[in-house]
């Protein structure tokens, strides 16, 4: 009985980790880049934000798979002379990979398409400089790291011959580096318009487990992670009423990310 | 009919312009009095601890001349002030002056850098007004206001109010209860012995 | 009432004045009335010009204190500050006084001393900020419940201000000039005030220190509004209290003791100062309300109610 059960379970779960290898997992880029001259006042200041990105990224083996993520957080930062920045964020994330759980095999069955993971923390740290080349122009870089503190995870129903086996699938130690550089322009009216590429690193532990009558049965763990990308990003920070600011901002990667935040400077 | 509506405008109009002479007076004076005293806090010669006698002494002018005393004194005994005879009454007023001294000079000297607002100018009567003030510190805001008397063209302190609790009224309550049982040698006696504690 | 005037008079007598009376402590109301109707004399410029001529001080001194006069210069004025609260259980409230007296110097201050040793201003005034902003509800329930709606809107972008871009409450830029949205300093207590409760009588509970029976009542509605108090367990609770405590004081050390220093009586100095605070401060409020909104409720009839209730 056992025997029989292997070996129609055997070749599921190793398609599904298989597929799962190729994923680059985009748990990344936690928010908006920001502007990249720091919003504190020129003697020396503090300026906090709270933000939030739709985050969107496509990986491939074969198939495409979409990831989505919704990001919101909350920054401090400290920045001087108009002309550097050191922030660090906490934040809350989501996750959904649709169709990860999908299979080709027609006597496969899953409960769902989608891994579909609720709010996981996440903290980032980052330094931004900026040289100004004239009143108007100048140019800067950024860099920023994240990482998640809890793990993402989801499980679904895997039916094969009319057994339905538990298996859950989860991204741990989830971590990502962003680099970029950018130019940037200062309207008259005080906003600043930014854009410019970046390239970014991430990596996570996946692994997937199932069990069936009580026993588990393969934990695989992969580190996974993508090969450097890059993308674009552009935005915008306007100046509202008494210290408060609004920042757009869209990313360009494989897929298109936009959020916005609110920064107020001290 | 007609003249009494004239007269009574007249007399407001006089009213109106007379006053701009008196207010704002009461304000720049606690405030000229104030500043001094930060002057004398914030005078870098004096920093030093054997220089705090000569502080002590500079203060002590500064306030002579902002405070009036005996008014203080008579509003903190109230009707009790008849019951006193002259010779108590001198040394009430000489005793309750040191002992505000030795309690608060050390609050006083503590002092580092606060910044000292004036801001509003009340009138109570016509010859007392309330000046309002606050000190700003790192950690939360004081306001306190000098209750001014206009006496012989010179306006004297005779109450301060620090956070709505009135001195001359926190005195008055300790004064009443301690009178109420004994006669006035009996308050000196008590005021006697708590300066020889210090 | 004739009986009381002429017993005055004969008082003021005994005292070689001319036409002034001195006032007995029972009789405020009644010489209110007596000062009103003699509002209209001349006696009163005389007697202001012979003070104001007098700049030598024996003068003042020899002179007697004319209370009565005081009274027609600011009638409304001295009424408010006779603020008085009852003190039956004063030989109780004093033993409690003496204890926490003890608690303070023993065992508050040692610690808040070590405190403030090892941690600096800034971050103590951070932790201020972030209980201040933590008891938000008490004082927006407040504003609610005295129809003071302009204050708890502040009250309501003050939070939401401080919490999200204040580091979770622990900075706080609304107090700041370009946004000033100050804090609105009421409580329940307060609450009760402005609607004409009066004080009440005299409590000092041991460790929390003295509160007006209005007030004692109100803790327990203070207890269920402070976030704080779901903590659970419920000995983190309270020690999470005790820290805010010891906070809080870490930042005024010293002015427990100058005022007991320059007391005579140190129970009744802190008697009267917690009286008049919480009197001072209702009737600020009830200004405010009452010029806000025009049409509401008149401050003065509850003065007057708390007074006689007090005397």
């Amino acid at each position: 009985m056992k025997k029989k059960i292997l070996t129609i379970y055997f070749p599921v779960m190793l398609l599904m980790v298989v597929s799962a290898l190729a994923i680059p997992p985009r748990a990344d880029a936690s928010g908006l880049f920001g502007p990249l001259q720091t919003v504190s006042r020129e003697q020396g200041g503090l300026n906090t934000a709270v933000g939030y990105l739709y985050h969107e990224d496509t990986y491939e083996n074969g198939e495409s798979y979409r990831v989505k993520q919704n990001e919101i957080y909350s920054q401090a930062a400290y920045g001087a002379k108009n002309i550097w920045e050191i922030y660090g964020r906490v934040g809350v994330s989501n996750m959904k990979l649709s169709g990860i759980f999908a299979s080709s095999d027609h006597f496969v069955e899953t409960s769902k398409d989608d891994f579909e993971a609720d709010w996981e923390f996440f903290g980032a740290l980052g330094a931004k400089v900026f040289y100004p080349i004239n009143a108007v122009f100048g140019v800067g870089a950024f860099m920023q790291g994240t990482y998640y503190f809890t793990d993402f995870s989801d499980h679904a129903s895997i039916t094969s011959g009319g057994v339905p086996i538990k298996t859950e699938m989860k991204f741990e130690n989830l971590w990502d580096a962003d680099f970029g550089i950018g130019l940037q322009a200062q309207l008259p009216c005080g906003a600043k318009l930014y854009a410019g590429p970046y390239i970014y690193y991430s990596e996570a532990d996946m692994s997937l487990s199932s069990d069936w009558t009580g026993t588990e049965y393969t934990k695989k763990d992969h580190t996974v992670s993508n090969q450097s990308m890059a993308g674009g990003f552009l935005g915008a920070d306007i100046p509202l009423i008494r210290g408060f600011r609004l920042n757009v901002e869209g990313q360009f990667a494989d897929r298109f990310s936009a959020g916005l935040a609110v920064s107020y400077t001290y | 009919m007609k003249k009494q509506l004239t007269g009574l405008i007249i007399i407001w109009a006089l009213l109106i312009f007379s006053l701009p002479a008196f207010a704002g007076v009461a304000l720049d004076t606690a405030q000229k009095s104030v500043n001094g005293v930060l002057d004398v806090l914030r005078d870098p010669k004096l920093k030093p601890a054997s220089a705090t006698e000569l502080k002590k002494e500079k203060l002590r002018v500064i306030y002579k001349n902002m405070f009036d005393e005996v008014e203080f004194s008579k509003r903190t005994l109230t009707r009790n002030w008849n019951t006193f005879s002259p010779a108590q009454r001198t040394e009430f007023v000489t005793l309750f002056e040191q002992i505000l001294e030795n309690s608060y000079a050390d609050k006083i000297l503590s002092y580092t850098n606060e910044k000292v607002e004036f801001y509003k100018e009340n009138k109570l009567s016509d010859t007392q007004v309330e000046v309002q003030s606050k000190i700003i510190t790192s950690s939360k805001e004081i306001p306190i206001f000098y209750r001014m008397i206009l006496k012989d063209g010179k306006w004297k302190v005779y109450d301060v109010v620090i956070e709505n609790v009135s001195l001359v009224q926190n005195y008055r309550t300790q004064f009443n209860d301690i009178l109420a049982k004994d006669k006035p040698e009996k308050l000196l006696e008590t005021l006697r012995k708590k300066l020889n504690k210090k | 009432m004739i009986v009381c005037v002429f017993v005055l008079c004969a008082q003021g007598l005994a005292y070689g004045q001319e036409t002034s009376f001195t006032v007995g402590p029972q009789d405020e109301s009644v010489s209110q009335q007596i000062v009103s109707s003699a509002k209209a004399t001349p006696d009163l410029t005389s007697e202001d010009q012979s003070k104001t001529a007098s700049n030598n001080p024996t003068d003042e001194l020899s002179e007697d204190y004319h209370e009565d006069e005081i009274l027609e210069e600011y009638a409304a004025k001295i009424k408010e500050e006779k603020v008085e609260i009852a003190d039956p259980l004063e030989p109780l409230n004093r033993v409690f006084h003496e204890f926490n007296d003890k608690l303070y110097f023993w065992a508050l201050k040692p610690v808040a001393q070590g405190y403030k040793a090892v941690v600096p201003e800034p971050a103590r005034v951070s932790v201020k900020n972030f209980f201040s902003n933590l008891a938000f509800p008490a004082r927006f329930l407040s504003c609610l419940l005295q129809a003071d709606f302009s204050g708890a809107a502040t009250e309501a972008g003050r939070f939401t201000i401080n919490t999200l871009w204040g580091i979770g409450g622990l900075m706080d830029p609304s107090s700041g000039k370009e946004l000033n949205l100050q804090k609105q300093d009421t409580d329940l207590g307060q609450t009760l005030g402005v609607w004409g409760v009066g004080q009440g009588f005299y409590i000092v509970w041991p460790v929390f220190g003295p509160y007006s029976f209005r007030d004692t009542v109100i803790l327990a509605g203070d207890y269920f509004i402070y976030p704080v108090s779901y903590i659970n367990p419920w000995y983190a609770s309270w020690g999470v209290r005790a820290y805010e405590e010891v906070n809080a004081t870490s930042l005024r050390i010293g002015d427990y003791e100058a005022l007991k220093d320059a007391a005579i009586d140190p129970y009744v100095a802190f008697r009267d100062a917690y009286a008049q605070y919480r009197f001072k401060k209702i009737k600020a409020r009830k200004t405010k309300l009452t010029l806000s909104a025009p049409a509401a409720q008149q401050g003065k009839p509850a003065d007057a109610e708390l007074l006689n209730k007090e005397n």
